[in-house]
């Protein structure tokens, strides 16, 4: 026994937890009775499985506002969707916009083909509150570039981009956009014809509640990234070239049938209770949480000053103590976990001017209570008034 | 024409996913006899699945099942020499 205090779980932009129950549920259900492969034989759990495959798809589908559910690929994470984006669509000479917010799951294969001589990859500004410069964007779409990545809400400030400004101006110049919706979907609204994206990923282990392990790629027809694993995918079975036809062209291989059944729980966890409940809840603990920090004494609080403005993710740097440090006290002290460090965001530091150290990262979620919040803040004003205190 | 009493229709499709949302279309529009079954080897040498229907109601089937010609390989219904197209 350890008289450590009760774990007050403030990393939801890392991977939401708890899930609903349902999702273990869910799981645990497929385990059980279901476990079949998806897609691959005609018996009635190969089929109940590809069932549980196909529901979630088109609850994504309608989560998401795409008019055709196959137009979404299931992978692993967003990474896996966005080196298919990246990998699959781009050719030499391509010249790619990115924004000063993009992960490393975009900037990396993004760097690699900049390296090999693929591509060239121009970094767009963003502002003190971390939001990309319209006029900026605009200036830098003149030379129509193929593709433009943005990220729909930075996993460092938190602070969400102005899409449907950011699509229009894309559309308007002839090109691509690809959206890191990582931290946004089942968090934030997206459309992606309202809001003009011509490719989505996803994750489904954050905001969709579901297992980690599930994500995806969505493509506007007409936007066809060749797949980065070819294989078996259950259909064209006598042909041995990869199907072109969506979803199977961009899913080989077993798929996840099983953490699959956890994010459809997940998703209809979202449409039952509702985005716009769920949005409403996190945008009052998240506004709780800044209210307490903003103003504190020793304390930085990074991104706009509002809630409204950002997806569930505050992050702070404390005077005179290093993040890595003060996640550690903040856990010892408070059982308050937060994400410390880098948030493998590295240019989203340098635009914020938290290189190198970066920053404590707290992100709450749909289960967190106002008490949980109002711990992190005492935890974090104590922190900040021994440093001060202290010298 | 429609198949005589008893016999059954099949819609195949490139994907799985598509197979799926025949089944709801079908089911939805109460098309009788709805059901997966595997894909007959004289239609396909695939591995997956197809929908099934009475074949009485194979044209209002073909209706229901338009949003997915993209995706559709054929519809076929049982005849005395094994699955013929339907129309």
């Amino acid at each position: 026994m350890t008289n450590a205090p009760r774990p007050i779980y403030l990393d939801n932009g890392a991977t939401s937890f708890p899930k609903p129950p349902s999702v273990a549920s869910a799981m645990s259900h497929f385990l059980l009775e279901v476990g079949g492969s998806p897609g691959r034989s005609g018996h009635r759990l190969s089929q109940e499985a590809a069932r549980i495959v196909f529901t979630c798809r088109e609850a994504l589908a309608r989560l998401f506002g795409a008019p055709d559910a196959r137009r979404i690929a299931f992978m692993p994470n967003a990474t896996g969707a966005l080196n298919t984006a990246i990998y699959g669509l781009l050719r030499p000479g391509d010249r790619v916009l990115a924004s000063a917010l993009e992960h490393n799951s975009t900037m990396r294969p993004l760097r690699d083909l900049e390296r090999r001589g693929v591509i060239s990859v121009e970094s767009l500004p963003v502002d003190a509150g971390g939001v990309l410069d319209l006029q900026g964007l605009e200036q830098a779409l003149r030379s129509r570039p193929r593709l433009l990545a943005t990220v729909h809400a930075s996993n460092v400030t938190g602070a969400i981009q102005p899409l449907r400004e950011i699509g229009a101006l894309a559309r308007a110049a002839g090109t691509l956009l690809l959206v890191d919706a990582a931290q946004s979907a089942g968090a934030l609204p997206i459309d992606v014809e309202a809001d003009g994206i011509d490719l989505l990923a996803f994750t489904g282990h954050k905001a969709l509640l579901g297992p980690q392990g599930t994500g995806g790629l969505w493509a506007r027809p007409g936007v066809e990234p060749e797949p980065l694993v070819r294989g078996g995918t259950g259909s064209n079975s006598e042909q041995e070239e990869q199907p072109e036809f969506w979803p199977d062209r961009l899913e080989s291989g077993t798929q996840n049938a099983v953490g699959i059944a956890g994010l459809l729980a997940g998703v209809t966890f979202i449409e039952k209770t509702g985005l716009a409940a769920i949005r409403s809840r996190e945008e009052a603990l998240t506004q709780r949480l800044l209210d307490g920090l903003l103003g504190a004494r020793g304390i930085t609080v990074h991104g706009p000053g509002s809630a409204r403005e950002r997806s569930p993710v505050v992050s702070v740097t404390f005077e005179g103590l290093v993040p890595s440090e003060a996640g550690f006290l903040l856990e010892e002290g408070f059982g308050v976990l937060t994400r410390v460090g880098l948030h493998c965001a590295p240019a989203a530091h340098r635009a914020i001017g938290t290189w190198p150290q970066g920053t404590v990262r707290f992100s709450p979620g749909y289960f967190t209570t106002a008490a949980d919040i109002d711990t992190a803040i005492e935890g974090a004003q104590y922190l900040a008034a021994k440093k001060a205190g202290g010298r | 024409m429609s198949g005589a009493p008893g016999t059954f229709g099949i819609a195949t499709f490139q994907s799985t996913h598509a197979v799926l949302k025949a089944e709801q279309l079908l089911k939805n529009g109460e098309i009788a006899g709805v059901r997966l079954v595997p894909v007959p080897s004289q239609v396909s040498s695939d591995c997956g699945v197809t929908v099934r229907f009475a074949a009485a109601d194979a044209a209002r089937a073909a209706e229901l099942l338009r949003p997915l010609a993209d995706d559709l390989q054929g519809i076929f219904v049982e005849s005395a020499g094994g699955w013929v197209p339907f129309k």
